[in-house]
């Protein structure tokens, strides 16, 4: 396997599938949050800015 | 037109913050729009019906149903950035925060709509209005700090399929985590 470059390490946080995987993860966890007992104060709010967050980032290519 | 003056500068935030206008004007509309729509249903019908629109949008993304979806099929004009170096972009912003004034190449932002207008609070329609513009938002800030001119557009391109269901994933997870709360 090649070696990365420093500029491609660089920019690697910035990658499309590591932005929708950073994302997803967050959903999950407000789902996983969501089902468990105790109730954080983030939970009335986050899932729904996530929510939106992945429905606007979904929408990339669209100029 | 993300080539153009947006792309440099103090620019970029204005049109980031027209992003996240944007979505909350449509998120505003969506609330009063839903207002009338929640009324006469009891929770588990509208949770019933998100859940049902989220599945017909999935199948849309998929190219198994066919539905017409209202688009305006139009780029934002490049007119709007004869409204100077930081109002242009804003302008820019606010028409693609919306979701209404141009190309919407996902079904997820009109699955995002169903769950505001059936499920949402004022602050929650505006936290999901305010998403969706920084949503929008990531993709403009992480194709500038990606490097090269197209670079990320061509890495979204190649893996399109596999990002669209992953995001469609997340957008699942965040509805369900959005369902469960309001029933407990």
């Amino acid at each position: 396997m090649a070696a990365l470059s420093s500029a491609e390490v660089g920019r690697r946080p910035w990658h499309p599938a590591t932005l929708a995987g950073t994302l997803t993860a967050g959903a999950l966890a407000a789902a996983v949050a969501a089902a468990s007992p105790a109730e954080p104060a983030w939970l009335g709010l986050g899932p729904w800015l996530l929510m939106g967050a992945v429905s606007g980032f979904a929408t990339s290519g669209s100029t | 037109m993300l080539s153009s003056p947006v792309r440099r500068g103090t620019p970029v935030l204005a049109f980031c913050l027209g992003l996240v206008a944007g979505g909350t004007v449509t998120a505003s509309v969506l609330l009063v729009a839903g207002s009338l729509v929640r009324a006469p249903l009891p929770q588990a019908a509208r949770c019933a019906i998100a859940v049902a629109a989220l599945a017909a949008m999935l199948l849309q993304e998929r190219g198994l149903l066919r539905l017409r979806l209202p688009e305006n099929r139009r780029l934002v004009p490049e007119s709007v950035f004869r409204l100077g170096r930081h109002l242009g972009p804003l302008a820019f912003g606010v028409e693609m925060g919306t979701g209404a004034r141009t190309y919407l190449p996902s079904a997820l932002p009109y699955a995002a709509a169903a769950a505001v207008l059936l499920l949402a609070s004022a602050p929650a329609a505006l936290g999901a209005g305010a998403g969706f513009g920084l949503g929008r938002a990531l993709m403009t800030t992480s194709s500038l700090r990606y490097g090269a001119e197209g670079g990320w557009d061509e890495e979204w391109l190649r893996r399109s399929g596999r990002l669209g269901s992953l995001l469609a994933f997340g957008f699942a997870a965040s509805l369900a985590a959005i369902i469960v709360a309001a029933v407990r």
